[in-house]
């Protein structure tokens, strides 16, 4: 190999691993201005912990804005009327004496406007000033329980329970949210999301972090890239997604997903199941209302759905079960299995295998290369109508039923075995018509390049 | 004319990298996590380029 070929390889390789490298330690390393090591968006090193409290009286129109970074903000239900906070503030300096110092350089700031109220601490001032010491603002706050709260905070978690509504976002932390009368809003980066009993609608925007939600009686509209997606006993959600997988539970109204690289495993949706995605799975179980299903290169499960499936799959398997209203499906190379289908099935593209058991309602099947099994239900009442171009088709019938049939196979052969009472109307080599008893449903097999059979399945036999 | 397959690869390299750059700096996508993704891309051309050069233009060149 020449030298340049080597000088390439390890050009490439080194790029490659230095990209790797860069996707790994982001999020997860940094150096903060203060000269201060900061890793995963806190400080570390020697600090010493200062607390100050205080309390600011809050007219009941006023709702409280928080505004802090680098440090927690925990805000829970307390007296009326008032606000109490504990503030701690920790100084990343080995001589206790210099940070108490400079602690007490450290203030909350109030800004009492006729809305709201507006608290934060003097960080914005002492960078100003040129001060080179890290510090972090921990800030406890005891609110009324009717009070909308809005919290901006950067590098530190919040945690909040027990108010009217609420606002918040954060970064590099994670963030939790319970038991909020109305509606909530939750913006987060790089950091996990928790939210449970939210009594409004719920608004959530998160990148790089998980994301669990559980009681939500108001509907949530959630955007999430890079971080998986928890929802356990929701009203409505609507999620856009990137990169993560939905787990959904008891759904109770409808559930709207549009993402890529997202994969969704939904059980107990209520309402209508309307899915959009790509490069991951789909699952959808226990669904009452319809589902509509837009995946590529994934595959589709369906089970028990009481409603209709309409579902447009590229480069992906399909395997639905217990489908009580019509299904309506697009395949593009990949294999279908069906059982238990309760209305009408429409089956078109270029679908690899089908395999259809105890289908209750008429067939109509456009493929084009499948191999195709079919074995309706009974009672045998249903029209099938299937036309494949280059592979065979297989239909057992249950015995003793009547039926017409015409099959077609332009390039292969045809195989009936089927009751003594069988009144063939027309036989030649690539064409068979004819008929069991009288005023049977209809059945035309057709293939361009396959065999085709129909024989009796024993094993069922219609009373 | 003899091809100068590392050339390409670094050409295609050099090309793919600005116009990812590019899409960044216009919000259509976030580098790092594109760069993650396709880096490995270039190892495939490069490797594709190198059985063209074996199997098609080396034996044309023998004749």
């Amino acid at each position: 190999m020449r030298s340049r070929k080597i000088l390439l390889l390890l050009g490439i390789l080194t790029a490659g691993a230095a990209i790797e490298g860069a996707w790994h330690v982001r999020d997860h390393i940094a150096f903060g201005p203060t000269g201060w090591r900061v890793l995963s968006g806190s400080f570390h090193g020697p600090s010493h912990v200062f607390e100050t409290s205080t309390r600011h009286t809050l007219e009941p129109n006023q709702s409280l804005r928080i505004e802090n970074s680098f440090g927690d903000v925990r805000v829970f239900a307390g007296q009326p009327g008032e606000i109490r906070v504990l503030h701690r503030k920790r100084v990343y300096d080995p001589d206790k004496q210099r940070g108490a110092e400079f602690a007490e350089r450290v203030k909350l700031t109030w800004n009492d406007r006729a809305d709201a109220l507006e608290l934060q601490t003097n960080r914005e001032q002492l960078d100003q000033e040129g001060q080179n010491t890290g510090w972090a603002s921990h800030l406890e706050v005891a609110v009324p329980r009717d009070t909308a709260v809005e919290i901006v905070n950067e590098h530190g978690g919040v945690d909040v329970a027990d108010v009217a509504r609420l606002s918040a976002s954060t970064s590099y932390a994670p963030l939790g949210v319970t038991r909020i009368s109305g509606a909530a809003e939750l913006r987060v980066r790089h950091g996990p999301v928790q939210a449970t009993g939210i009594h409004g609608p719920l608004r959530v925007s998160a990148r790089h972090g998980a994301v669990q939600l559980e009681d939500v009686s108001g509907a949530i509209d959630a955007e999430v890239q890079h971080g998986g997606v928890r929802a356990t006993r929701v009203d409505t959600l609507k999620l856009q997604m990137r990169d993560g997988e939905l787990t959904a539970e008891s759904v109770a109204g409808d559930l709207e997903v549009r993402g890529s690289r997202a994969g969704v495993m939904a059980r107990g949706v209520g309402g209508e199941t309307t899915i959009r995605t790509s490069h991951r799975g789909v699952e959808l179980r226990e669904a009452q209302g319809s589902a509509h299903v837009k995946l590529q290169h994934g595959a589709l499960i369906v089970q028990t759905l009481r409603g209709s499936l309409t579902a447009d799959v590229s480069h992906g398997d399909i395997d639905i079960e217990a489908v009580t209203g019509n299904v309506s499906l697009k395949v593009t190379k990949g294999a279908m299995n069906g059982r238990e289908l309760g209305a009408a099935v429409q089956v078109e593209g270029t679908v690899r295998e089908v395999t259809l058991a105890a289908f209750h309602g008429p067939l109509v099947l456009k493929a084009h290369e499948a191999n195709v099994e079919l074995a309706p239900a009974l009672p045998f009442t249903q029209d099938i109508s299937v036309e494949t171009q280059r592979g065979n088709i297989r239909l057992a019938i249950p015995e003793g039923v009547p039926f017409d049939v015409i099959a077609e196979a332009a390039a292969g052969r045809i195989e009936l075995d089927v009751a003594d009472e069988y009144d063939a109307l027309q036989t030649s080599k690539h064409k068979v018509a004819g008929r069991v008893g009288a005023d049977g449903p209809h059945i035309r097999l057709h293939s361009g390049r396959g065999d085709v059979y129909v024989v009796m399945d024993g094993h069922r036999r219609e009373e | 004319m003899r091809l100068r397959i590392e050339r390409l690869v670094i050409g295609f390299c050099l090309t793919a990298l600005g116009v990812l750059w590019t899409l960044a700096n216009l919000g259509q996508l976030e580098l790092l996590t594109t760069l993650r993704t396709w880096w490995p891309l270039s190892l495939l051309v490069w490797g594709g380029l190198e059985l063209v050069d074996v199997l098609v233009l080396r034996p044309k060149r023998g004749k």
